[in-house]
């Protein structure tokens, strides 16, 4: 082999060096290789992405060569030793072709493949394309490595040009040797222009040499540090978390500090602030709790620990629901339902089960916890303890529900009250009470038994029923005297029982021990004594329910008012009854007193008339015989007795006289009272006593008097006569003085007074003279028959006035007074 | 005379008698007499003095058939009677008595009868009331 055999590879070796591409290689290949042989065209193929071969490059070759040419390759990627092989072909002019391979310590990773038109054999021509295969091979894969590592360097140049971190590097002397376009922009230095400066160029002296004194430790350690670090700027600095770690020369000694710097100034304040809000959740009086969707809790502040006694070590991480009240087993899944959903709870009241049992009332305000993506990743609650305010509240409510419940009950009572209060029959009355008070309890069955004393004064028990048949009771045994039935009779407070059947006092007596057979189912009981306000047990109500609990307390209050409301009614009804007794007694006795009366007028009228007539035989018989003694003395005796039938008679005359004259008195004048002068008719009066008056010496004065009294002038002429003649009559040592005045001392009313200076009455007499037939003196001294003055009053009664002894002192004389009604008409 | 009253006959005889009148008395004792008497009379009476309180038939009755028959009409009459009533008094002269006299209770008061019988005799048209 002659020196121009090699001249190729030289060549070849030159051209390789120089080339800067895989292309630029791979041509210079092929071309070296159609120059050391007589190949009609050549291709290199090279392993791809699929582990097989495929045409990279190709010199004269037609698609059909290559195609068959990949086909027929003795080689498969990652063969070790593999040498050149010729075959036979027979495709589109193509004779024979020889695949050299292309392999290195891992074995083939390519196929460089020369074409034939002729069937010839070189074998040096081979072997030198085996020589330029492996120097092909070599700039190959030096080729493929540089590639790499430019991609390689690239993407590192990437990252670090891309990386919101700040990144460089410092040589031992602390001279930048690399920083990335973070570093530039955030310190206003250029990369370039970076290089060379170490930090005491761009920063104060202080903190230069503390990033110094950081970087002097890692080059001293040989291991990365990461410290915080704080960097002016113009917002008044930013904290940088600094990782620092060496960088280590080929023999392992520390030949750089690289450092990345993260800005975690936003993450600092946010614990700051998380800090203050940490701060604030701890101090909270709400309790505050976090937890996740499934209900574990993460986080549990002072005030949790207060309200519901568990402390943070015990619950965090236990599951909220040992919260849960017993009775509400389904608030919280649904709670937490809710917030999964991304709904929120707020002040929503409820309750939850301390760790001691007991239950808080409390406000809940529930939120959806969210990670930094967005997605629910738990829920924080609020819980404020309302249990006072509840308390208040509640009190409130029951105030304002007993109020409510008060007047409700009132408006009932006063609607029932004129109900049972019109009702005057005592059974009517009771099954009015049994109805209503049935029917407001909201009882099935009622009854209201009464203790009442019958005519014999024995005792009885009656009773009416609401909400069943009479019938259907009479067949029971009357109730007795239980625990149960007793009180009520003797007015013991109400028993109220919401299930009979479970109290003690029940079903303790014989014969039954318990209800008569056939009676009502009872469960629920209420029985209030009807009691009147003297403290009378009247007896009792009483109510049924054939299911427990129905008789509540506001029932009770209902029913107490109704009690009371019978008893009263009941208490009026016996006192109409006893009243209405009374009154028809009253008016029995009125109408006795009525005919005894017209009795006594009849007696009085046949006094005055049929008397009369026998009285006057007797009078005159006497007389007769008085006239006949004359001439025939009778004996002295029988003289003596005559007289006294002659004093007899004439006395008994005058006094049927004068029960004529009373009896006309108490008549009433046919006609209405003309209006009369009463000035003259008590100067006609003066006239007719006229004698007497001259007699005694009497002076007779008056004052103003009304000419317009409502009377007949002969009835004040006959009570000025009696009441003038009893002044002039009844006189004393003096001569009488009789003064008449009138004034109209109430509006439609004359008052005439009537003055005498006479003997006077004694005040214990004050009435009787108004008596008939009353006499205060003896005959002998006043004559008369003492009718005057009852004659008088009737008269003025007649006219609806009266007339009285005004004033009298024995010695002083006496003041009568009547009144007179003053005429309308004028 | 009608008057059931002998007393009162007696004492009224005993006043004409007083008067020295020269009169007959006849005395019926009820009112049914006295209106029989009327009817049978041959003459009628010069004067009739009537007791009103008459057993029988009243003396206002019988008055009121005297003024109403056809016989005796004109004859005067003088009510004697016990009542002291103006009613009694009114009813007399409206049924067309001459005159009442109400019998007192003394004599020397019943004796006041004497003139009024004297009138009606002299003039039977009198009103004595």
């Amino acid at each position: 082999m002659g020196s121009d055999q090699f001249r190729p590879l030289y060549h070849l070796l030159s051209a390789l060096s120089r080339s800067s591409s895989l292309k630029e290689v791979a041509e210079t290949g092929l071309v070296s290789l159609l120059e050391v042989t007589s190949a009609d065209a050549a291709a290199l193929y090279l392993s791809e992405a699929n582990g097989r071969l495929g045409v990279h490059t190709a010199k004269s070759a037609p698609p059909s060569w290559l195609a068959w040419g990949n086909a027929e390759s003795p080689f498969t990627v990652g063969n070790k030793l593999a040498g050149p092989e010729a075959k036979d072909a027979d495709t589109d002019g193509l004779a024979r072709a020889v695949f050299l391979p292309l392999e290195l310590d891992h074995g083939v990773f390519g196929q460089c493949v020369l074409f034939f038109r002729q069937r010839s054999e070189n074998q040096q021509a081979t072997s030198l394309a085996m020589a330029v295969c492996a120097h092909l091979a070599l700039a190959i894969q030096h080729q493929r490595v540089a590639l790499d590592r430019r991609r390689s360097d690239q993407r590192l140049q990437a990252i670090l040009e891309n990386s919101a971190a700040v990144i460089f590097i410092k040589d031992q002397d602390g001279r930048y040797v690399l920083a990335n376009r973070t570093f530039e922009s955030l310190f206003g230095v250029s990369s370039e222009r970076v290089v060379g400066l170490t930090d005491f160029d761009l920063f104060p002296p202080d903190l230069a040499n503390s990033l110094r004194q950081n970087d002097l430790n890692v080059l001293r350690e040989g291991r990365s540090i990461s410290v915080e670090e704080t960097v002016p700027d113009d917002q008044g600095g930013r904290t940088y978390l600094s990782i620092k770690f060496p960088l280590f020369d080929n023999d392992g000694s520390v030949t750089a500090v690289c450092g990345i710097a993260t800005d975690i100034t936003e993450r600092k304040q946010l614990e700051i602030a998380q800090g203050r809000l940490a701060a604030i959740v701890a101090d909270s009086t709400d309790a505050v709790i976090s937890k996740d969707l499934n209900g574990i809790v993460t986080s549990w502040n002072a005030a949790a620990e207060r309200l519901f006694g568990y402390s943070a070590e015990e619950m965090i991480g236990q599951p909220i629901a040992v919260l849960s009240p017993p009775d509400r087993p389904d608030e919280m899944p649904s709670i937490l339902r809710k917030i999964q959903s991304g709904q929120r709870l707020s002040a929503f009241r409820t309750q939850r089960r301390r760790k001691d049992g007991t239950l808080a009332e409390i406000s809940l305000s529930v939120s959806p916890l969210r990670d930094s993506s967005g997605r629910i990743i738990g829920a924080s609650k609020i819980a404020r303890d309302i249990s006072r305010e509840k308390a208040v509240e509640r009190e409130r409510e029951d105030l304002l529900h007993r109020e409510q419940q008060a007047r409700k009950t009132a408006e009932l009572l006063n609607s029932v009250s004129p109900v049972l209060g019109k009702e005057l029959d005592e059974e009517k009355l009771a099954q009015a009470a049994t109805d209503i008070a049935t029917q407001l309890a909201g009882a099935e069955f009622g009854a209201f038994f009464r203790s009442v004393t019958g005519k014999d004064g024995e005792s009885l028990l009656l009773y009416t029923l609401s909400g069943i048949d009479k019938q259907a009771f009479e067949d029971f045994p009357m109730p007795r005297a239980t625990n149960l039935f007793g009180p009520i009779f003797r007015a013991e407070p109400p028993i109220r029982c919401d299930d009979i059947a479970q109290d003690p006092r029940y079903g303790q007596n014989p014969p039954h021990f318990g209800l008569p057979p056939g009676h009502l189912p009872v469960r629920s009981y209420l029985a209030v004594p009807v009691v009147t306000r003297q403290g009378q047990s009247l007896g009792g109500l009483l109510f049924a329910h054939s299911e427990p609990g129905k008789f509540t307390e506001a029932h009770e209050t209902i029913i107490c008012g109704i009690a009371a409301q019978t008893a009263n009614a009941m208490d009026n009804a016996r006192l109409f009854e006893q009243t209405r007794q009374a009154q028809e007694d009253l008016k029995c006795s009125n109408e006795e007193l009525l005919r005894a009366n017209r009795d006594l007028e009849l007696f009085a009228y046949s006094a005055s008339h049929d008397l009369r007539e026998p009285m006057r035989t007797i009078a005159l018989s006497a007389q007769l015989i008085e006239r006949e003694a004359a001439s025939a003395p009778l004996p002295a005796k029988s003289a003596g007795f005559l007289t006294n039938i002659l004093t007899a008679t004439t006395r008994m005359n005058a006094l049927v006289d004068d029960l004529t004259s009373y009896m006309k008195a108490s008549k009433p004048e046919e006609g209405t009272p003309p209006s009369v002068a009463a000035k003259t008719v008590l100067q006609g009066v003066i006239e007719v006593l006229g004698a007497a008056i001259r007699e005694s010496g009497a002076t007779i004065t008056h004052g103003p008097l009304p000419s317009n009294a409502a009377i007949h002038e002969s009835r004040l002429a006959q009570v000025f006569q009696n009441l003038i003649g009893n002044g002039v009559k009844y006189r004393g040592a003096a001569a009488p003085v009789i003064h008449i005045t009138c004034e109209e001392e109430s509006p439609g009313w004359y008052t005439f007074s009537v003055t005498d200076n006479g003997v006077g009455i004694e005040p214990q007499y004050a009435e009787r003279i108004f008596e008939l037939f009353k006499r205060l003196h003896s005959r002998e001294r006043y004559p008369g028959s003492g009718i005057g003055l009852p004659i008088s009053r009737r008269v003025i009664e007649q006219y609806g006035g009266r007339l009285w002894l005004q004033h009298s002192a024995p010695g002083t004389g006496s003041t009568f007074s009547f009144t007179v009604p003053k005429h309308p008409g004028d | 005379m009608a008057e059931d009253n002998a007393t009162d006959a007696f004492v009224i005889q005993e006043v004409i008698a007083e008067r020295g009148l020269d009169v007959d008395v006849e005395i019926v004792v009820n009112g049914e007499e006295a209106i029989r008497y009327i009817e049978r009379c041959a003459s009628c009476p010069a004067l009739v003095l009537l007791d009103l309180n008459l057993p029988k038939v009243s003396g206002f009755e019988v008055l009121k058939r005297l003024r109403e028959s056809g016989k005796c009409a004109d004859t005067p009459v003088i009510v004697v009677s016990s009542s002291p009533a103006q009613s009694d008094r009114d009813a007399s002269k409206k049924l067309g008595a001459n005159g009442y006299f109400q019998k007192p209770i003394t004599l020397s008061q019943f004796m006041e009868l004497g003139p009024m019988i004297e009138k009606a005799l002299a003039d039977p048209k009198s009103d004595l009331s």
